[in-house]
C-alpha cells in the first residue's frame, strides 16, 4: 500500500498531490524555496515523505509547480482571467498570497522556482495591447512596470514603510489613497479605463 | 568580536527572515562563541536590529567608490542585500521596531518638502515619500521578473527606466503618474505652493 501506483483510485490519489502543492504554498508564505525541505512540504501536507517524490520527482518540483498554479490563480481571480487589471484594492487582499510571490523573488538560486517570466505581467501585456493596439510599446511597457512595481510592492513594503515604519504613524491611509490614484491614472493611460 | 556578529547578523538577514536566524546560526556566521551575543547585545533581537541598521547606515552612505549614491532614484538595486534584508524583514511584519529606511527616508523628506515649498514635511509629503519609497523598494525587488517579462533589454530598457523615474518624481510630488509613463514631465501640482527660485522639482 505504500506504492501508490494503481492501488489507489485517482480520487484518493490526487488529494495527497494538491495537499502538497497547497502544503508548498504555506510554506512559500514564510520563507523561501531554499529554505523548504521535502520533509518539510510531506510534514506540512500531512502525507508520506516518498509522495514527493513520486509525484513531483524532487521538493524544487513541488514548488516550481506551486508557484505557478500560483500565479495562475493570480490571474484567474486578480485580473479575472486575464481579462482586466489589477484592481487597486487588491493589495489590501490577503498578504499571504502576495508573501508567496515575496518569497520567490527573494529565491537566492532563483531559477529554482520562479518561472521565466511573470502571467500577472503577461496578461498585462495582452490586455494592454488589446486597449490600446496603436499605443507607444515604451509607455506601455513602462506603464505596466510601475502599476506591478505598486501592486506588488505595497502588500510587501507598504505599511512597514508608510504606517509602521514611521514615516507617518497616521500616513498609511494617505500613501494608500495616494496609490489607488496613481494605479488608476497609469490604467487609464493605457487604454484600460475606470470603470474596474 | 562585536563587528564580527554584527557583520554577520547583516549577512544572514540578506539570506532570510529574521525569525529564521538563530542564536546558533549568528555565532557560527560570526566564528565566535554564542555566549558573547549575549554579553555584547543581550538578546539575539538586539544583535538582528543591529544588523539592519548597519545595513541601512552603510547604504545610506552609498558606494565606496563613488558611482552612485542612496539619494539616487532606484538606489536600492545596487544593494541586494539591503534591500532582501527589507523584503524579508517586512513580509516578517518586523521592521517597525528599527530605523531600517530613515537615513535616506529622512533626506528623502527633506529632499521632497524643499521642492514642494520648504517648511516642515506635511502629511501629504510623508504619505508621498513613503509610497515612492515603496515604489523603488517594490520595482527592485521585483526588476529581474519585470524585465524578462517585458522583454525589456537595450535602448528600450534605457526608455523605460527613463519613465519609471517620472513615475517615481510624480508620485513623490503628487502628480499625475500616467502623464509620467508617457513621457511628459508635468510641472508642480496645482496644491503644491509655488516658491521662487529653485522651486521646479527635478
Amino acid at each position: 500500500m505504500s506504492d501508490p501506483v494503481g492501488t489507489e483510485p485517482p480520487d484518493r490519489v490526487q488529494p495527497s498531490r494538491q495537499a502538497l502543492l497547497d502544503a508548498a504554498l504555506r510554506l512559500l508564505a514564510d520563507r523561501t524555496p531554499s529554505e523548504i525541505s521535502g520533509r518539510d512540504l510531506a510534514g506540512e501536507a500531512g502525507v508520506n515523505y516518498g509522495l514527493v517524490h513520486y509525484y513531483f520527482g524532487s521538493k524544487d518540483d513541488v514548488l516550481r509547480a506551486a508557484s505557478t498554479q500560483h500565479m495562475e490563480r493570480l490571474v484567474e481571480t486578480v485580473m479575472e482571467g486575464g481579462t482586466r487589471a489589477v484592481p487597486a484594492d487588491a493589495v489590501m487582499g490577503d498578504r499571504a498570497v502576495w508573501a508567496v510571490t515575496g518569497h520567490m523573488a527573494l529565491e537566492p538560486t532563483r531559477p529554482l522556482a520562479l518561472r521565466e517570466t511573470f502571467p500577472v505581467i503577461e496578461a498585462y501585456r495582452r490586455i494592454v495591447e488589446r486597449a490600446d493596439p496603436d499605443g507607444d510599446p515604451v509607455h506601455h511597457k513602462a506603464a505596466i512596470a510601475a502599476m506591478v512595481a505598486l501592486l506588488v510592492g505595497w502588500p510587501i513594503f507598504g505599511p512597514q514603510n508608510t504606517g509602521n515604519g514611521g514615516l507617518d504613524p497616521e500616513g498609511e491611509g494617505l500613501s494608500l489613497a495616494r496609490l489607488r490614484d496613481h494605479v488608476l491614472s497609469l490604467q487609464v493611460s493605457v487604454g484600460l479605463g475606470d470603470a474596474m | 568580536m562585536r563587528v564580527a556578529l554584527t557583520d554577520a547578523a547583516a549577512r544572514l538577514l540578506g539570506q532570510r527572515s529574521p525569525g529564521r536566524i538563530s542564536g546558533r546560526d549568528l555565532a557560527r556566521e560570526a566564528g565566535v562563541n554564542y555566549g558573547l551575543i549575549h554579553h555584547y547585545f543581550g538578546s539575539k533581537q538586539a544583535l538582528l536590529q543591529e544588523g539592519l541598521a548597519s545595513l541601512a547606515d552603510s547604504f545610506a552612505a552609498g558606494d565606496p567608490d563613488g558611482r552612485w549614491s542612496s539619494t539616487e532614484q532606484f538606489s536600492v538595486r545596487h544593494r541586494p542585500d539591503y534591500l532582501h534584508a527589507l523584503a524579508f524583514a517586512s513580509l516578517a511584519g518586523q521592521i517597525g521596531e528599527v530605523a531600517t529606511i530613515h537615513p535616506v527616508a529622512e533626506a528623502s523628506l527633506a529632499d521632497v518638502a524643499r521642492r514642494r515649498g520648504g517648511g516642515e514635511p506635511d502629511r501629504g509629503v510623508r504619505a508621498d515619500v513613503g509610497l515612492g519609497i515603496v515604489f523603488q523598494l517594490g520595482y527592485c525587488l521585483f526588476e529581474d521578473l519585470i524585465v524578462e517579462s517585458l522583454e525589456l533589454e537595450g535602448d528600450e530598457r534605457t526608455a523605460v527606466e527613463e519613465r519609471l523615474r517620472l513615475v517615481l518624481r510624480a508620485i513623490l510630488f503628487n502628480l499625475d503618474a500616467g502623464r509620467a509613463a508617457r513621457g511628459i514631465r508635468d510641472g508642480p501640482a496645482v496644491s503644491v505652493r509655488p516658491v521662487s527660485g529653485s522651486g521646479e522639482p527635478d
